[in-house]
């Protein structure tokens, strides 16, 4: 029931705004501080959808999933997946080659390791991003972008913290 | 458009309250970041306690040259043992010997992985060794394996380390000397290590000792 008027109001928000930018987004990931010494640079997708309040203002949901293996041992595989809230500001919105802009957003991470052939325990986190981005046009309605991120999973003791690039492809669409 | 703002800002906090509801924290990332044998720099230093009576110094000896490759050298007593904690992995050098007419005949030198870095909860490893020499004209056999299971992450027994592995280690061993008088021999160890982050070994049990460590110096770089 509970979940269930979650959905609904997801929906409803969706259905009632304006128009909406979709973002697919590949990133690769590189640890920072340590926690990635046993692990090879992760591999990111995700989906966003961004609700444009103004030309330049969009904010939105989104959910990413990445994992990251060992360089050296096809056996370890530790996933993050990172539902999140986000908000970005682009300062040339209908720039053909130059739009830049910033982003940051707030979520929750959830991390797990598997190694051999055992899995510890998973753990939630809450988790914030912030960076900036170089958006231009495909073509109508397609455009692209390119950027970097920093972002730090809150853990208990040890914070995960890493360093992204980012590439993705959005289209608007009016609801 | 104030109440799509609203609508989507309470639709956001929701769907992020409900993902996190009933999920737990533990700190993956810092058991990740911790290294669960440090066996360098030289110098480090760990004293264990034996119940029952006795103490146990194990030190890092120096680098040196072992089958080849470039290892650390740890002393226990006046036993020496050789390892190497590089690219994911754990390494001992295994130097297997059988008595034989009072002489120890050695019958297998290697290095062997022991672990896998990272640990996770119900990893296993099993190793093995067939071997055989020849000594006074006599055949000797060897076969050792050894089957490792690790679970955690928990608090070790005497409450004092978190987030440590506990590695169950059993291994059998079969000597025999293929002469008249002589049948083979098999003998079996059974132990729990308990290994603490950027520690070691905080702990081990086995069926007729258990050692726990009472101090530990770090080496320096």
């Amino acid at each position: 029931m509970y979940k269930a008027a979650i959905l609904t109001l997801a929906v409803v928000a969706t259905v009632m705004a304006g128009t909406v930018n979709f973002v697919y987004e590949g990133a690769g990931i590189t640890p920072i501080g340590g926690w990635g010494e046993n692990l090879s640079n992760g591999l990111a997708g995700g989906l966003y959808g961004n609700w444009l309040f103004s030309d330049k203002f969009r904010a939105g949901l989104g959910v990413e999933g990445a994992v990251f293996g060992h360089a050296s041992q096809g056996s370890v595989s530790f996933t993050q997946l990172k539902p999140m809230g986000n908000a970005s500001f682009y300062l040339r919105p209908h720039g053909t080659a130059f739009n830049p802009g910033v982003v940051v957003a707030f979520g929750y991470c959830r991390s797990q390791l598997s190694s051999g052939n055992g899995i510890d325990p998973a753990s939630w986190d809450p988790f914030w991003r912030s960076g900036i981005r170089w958006n231009f046009s495909l073509g109508s309605p397609w455009r692209a972008g390119l950027g970097f991120d920093l972002e730090s999973v809150m853990a208990s003791e040890k914070a995960g913290d890493a360093f992204r690039l980012t590439f993705s492809v959005s289209r608007e669409v009016q609801l | 458009m104030k109440k799509v703002v609203m609508i989507s800002v309470v639709s956001a906090l929701f769907l992020l309250l409900s993902l996190s509801s009933g999920c737990e924290s533990n700190p993956v990332y810092f058991r990740l970041s911790s290294d669960y044998f440090p066996i360098s720099p030289a110098g480090a230093t760990w004293e264990y306690t034996i119940n029952g009576g006795g103490s146990r110094i194990v030190t890092v000896v120096d680098q040196t040259v072992v089958g080849e490759r470039p290892c650390w050298r740890l002393q226990s007593g006046a036993d020496y043992n050789y390892w190497i904690n590089e690219d994911g992995r754990l390494e001992k050098y295994e130097d297997h010997t059988v008595l034989f007419n009072g002489f120890e005949v050695p019958i297998y030198q290697a290095w062997i992985t022991m672990l896998e870095w990272p640990l996770a909860d119900g990893m296993t490893f099993r190793d093995s060794v067939s071997a055989q020499a020849v000594s006074q004209g006599v055949t000797l056999s060897h076969t050792w394996i050894r089957n490792q299971t690790v679970t955690g992450p928990a608090v070790s027994p005497d409450g004092v380390w978190s987030d440590c592995y506990r590695v169950n280690q059993e291994e059998m061993s079969i000597n025999w000397i293929q002469t008249a008088g002589f049948a083979p021999e098999t003998t079996v160890t059974v132990r729990s290590v308990w290994l603490a982050p950027d520690v070691g070994m905080v702990m081990m049990q086995s069926a007729d000792s258990l050692v726990t460590l009472a101090s530990f110096t770090g080496g320096e770089e």
